[in-house]
């Protein structure tokens, strides 16, 4: 049996190479497959469905193809010849696939690092926006005018992001000008009890009211709040009207820009004698 | 138009007599009035309108069945007015001193959130309405990089159990452990919704909870799965004790 193993069957190829290529390929088949659902079930929270098929896919094919590299010599295939025209058209796929290689590491960094989640509102190079999907390649976002960007994952990668949803809580904040014939302690007692009334406006962070400048035609409060990340812009829109409308049905005006201009009176003075 | 024929009418009154509670079962069509929070159920064609006015809000909708009983239950008070939070802290109006290896009880106050469900008394599935008279506000325990969003509730103090009026606020009887060898201050308190167990009846509604203090800045608090007095049923859960990382308990970690 051990001496047929030993007989040629081409070249110098004998069937015990055949064999033993044959054992190294199923292996790496088995090993691949092992790979692709350890890899899925590990990552399976972190990494949409589509971008796993992807990863998975190139861990399991890349494995393959180093096997089917590593056996060539054994079933009587050089691959060195391979290698000078390999090495050609890898250096012309190399240039011109730069860019898809450079954003699919950027997007695998991105999924290790996690700056952004999807649903998050973000800011990348004035791009505002919720991000709806962070592919291998590339992260979509949708503005908050609803339009849909692409943006590659290098440029996420290597921009500054903003993101105002990664904490749990923000603070936002108005400046609320009130006339200098007013009660600016009877004004801020009305905000504070506006602020406390409204269930989204964080008892802690603390929110803070103070007079912050006397300005050429109003006494401008600075009224600071922190309010759940996610409903933020819903409170902000809905405070600053009924700072308004309560602030005016107390009496208390928020004054337009307006100039005194005094004539210096009564200049015109009697001269005696 | 469709005349409502009002089978059965209810006015809360703050009253001794429990029977007179309107948890239900209510036969629909139905009428009821809670402190001026007006719940009804008018017959339609295909079957009822469901419409309360009251509790700072008007809503209406429509239930497509024919037969069906309106139940009203206590359940967690972190659903108003968004669900943002699965945690309620309590803010203590005073703080509480506990000795070294003792426990302590005391009696707090909690919101109270009602959900109107028909057909069966039980899971969350057939809950088409909660409504609450109680304060809304929340607040962050923690650091605003890791904090948690909490429903917040600041209490009275009690040392014997308060008489509170059962569609505002409900009753806490909190046990307070302090295995350690000096003097604690308690501020406040964070409990979960997972694992909240309220038992209520016709006068009051309850919860049981223990906060043990691990050490000078952490505290654990945990739920006791009995009701304060005999007689008190338990309310429906929403948040059920599903998953192992879900327990009731939360790690108070960022001080009490």
């Amino acid at each position: 049996m051990i001496e047929w193993l030993n007989n040629i069957v081409y070249g110098s190829v004998t069937w015990l190479n055949l064999l033993i290529a044959l054992i190294i390929f199923l292996a790496s088949l088995m090993l691949a497959k092992i790979l692709s659902v350890q890899l899925r079930r590990s990552l399976k929270e972190r990494m949409s469905r589509e971008n796993l098929d992807l990863l998975t896919k190139l861990v399991s094919y890349g494995l393959i193809i180093v096997a089917i590299l590593w056996i060539m010599p054994t079933i009587g295939i050089e691959p060195s010849g391979l290698m000078v025209a390999g090495g050609i058209v890898a250096l012309a796929v190399g240039f011109a696939s730069q860019s898809i290689i450079g954003n699919l590491i950027s997007g695998l960094f991105l999924m290790g690092e996690r700056p952004v989640k999807i649903g998050d509102l973000i800011d990348i190079s004035g791009q505002m926006g919720v991000v709806e999907d962070i592919h291998i390649i590339s992260t979509t976002i949708r503005t908050l005018e609803g339009n849909f960007i692409r943006i590659p994952n290098e440029t996420v990668f290597t921009s500054s992001i903003t993101n105002y949803t990664s904490n749990p809580v923000r603070r936002f904040e108005y400046s609320v000008g009130i006339s200098y014939a007013d009660d600016a302690e009877k004004a801020i007692k009305i905000i504070k009890e506006i602020i406390d009334q409204h269930p989204l406006a964080l008892v802690n962070p603390k929110p803070q009211v103070y007079v912050e400048t006397l300005g050429d035609n109003s006494v401008d409060i600075m009224i600071r709040i922190w309010s759940p990340a996610k409903e933020w812009f819903a409170v902000k829109m809905e405070l600053l009207r009924v700072f308004k409308d309560e602030l005016e049905e107390s009496g208390i005006e928020i004054p337009f820009p307006q100039r005194v201009v005094w004539f210096g009176g009564n200049q015109q003075q009697e001269v005696e004698g | 138009m469709i005349d409502i024929a009002v089978k059965e009418r209810w006015v809360y009154e703050p009253a001794e007599n429990a029977k007179l509670f309107p948890w239900g079962p209510h036969s629909c069509p139905a009428e009821i009035n809670l402190d001026g929070i007006v719940l009804m159920m008018e017959e339609r064609e295909k079957g009822f309108l469901y419409s309360r006015k009251g509790a700072g809000e008007a809503i209406e909708k429509l239930v497509l069945s024919k037969k069906g009983k309106l139940y009203l239950s206590p359940v967690e008070p972190v659903n108003k007015p968004l669900a943002l939070s699965s945690h309620l802290l309590i803010d203590f109006a005073a703080p509480i001193l506990v000795e070294p290896n003792s426990t302590r009880s005391v009696f707090l106050s909690f919101p109270v959130e009602i959900a109107v469900s028909v057909g069966r008394r039980g899971s969350g599935e057939n809950v088409i309405d909660i409504f609450t008279t109680s304060k809304m506000k929340h607040t962050l325990y923690g650091t605003v990089k890791d904090g948690v969003i909490c429903k917040y509730w600041a209490s009275e103090l009690f040392s014997v159990l308060p008489r509170l009026n059962p569609l505002e606020t409900g009753v806490l009887q909190l046990e307070i452990q302090n295995p350690n060898s000096g003097w604690v201050e308690v501020n406040k308190t964070v409990l979960s919704a997972y694992g909240m167990k309220i038992y209520y009846n016709g006068n009051m509604i309850t919860l049981n909870a223990v906060m043990k203090i691990i050490n000078d800045n952490d505290a654990e608090t945990s739920f006791i799965d009995s009701p304060l007095q005999p007689g008190l049923v338990p309310a429906a859960e929403r948040y059920s004790t599903r998953l192992l990382t879900q327990q009731g308990k939360m790690l108070m970690e960022d001080g009490y």
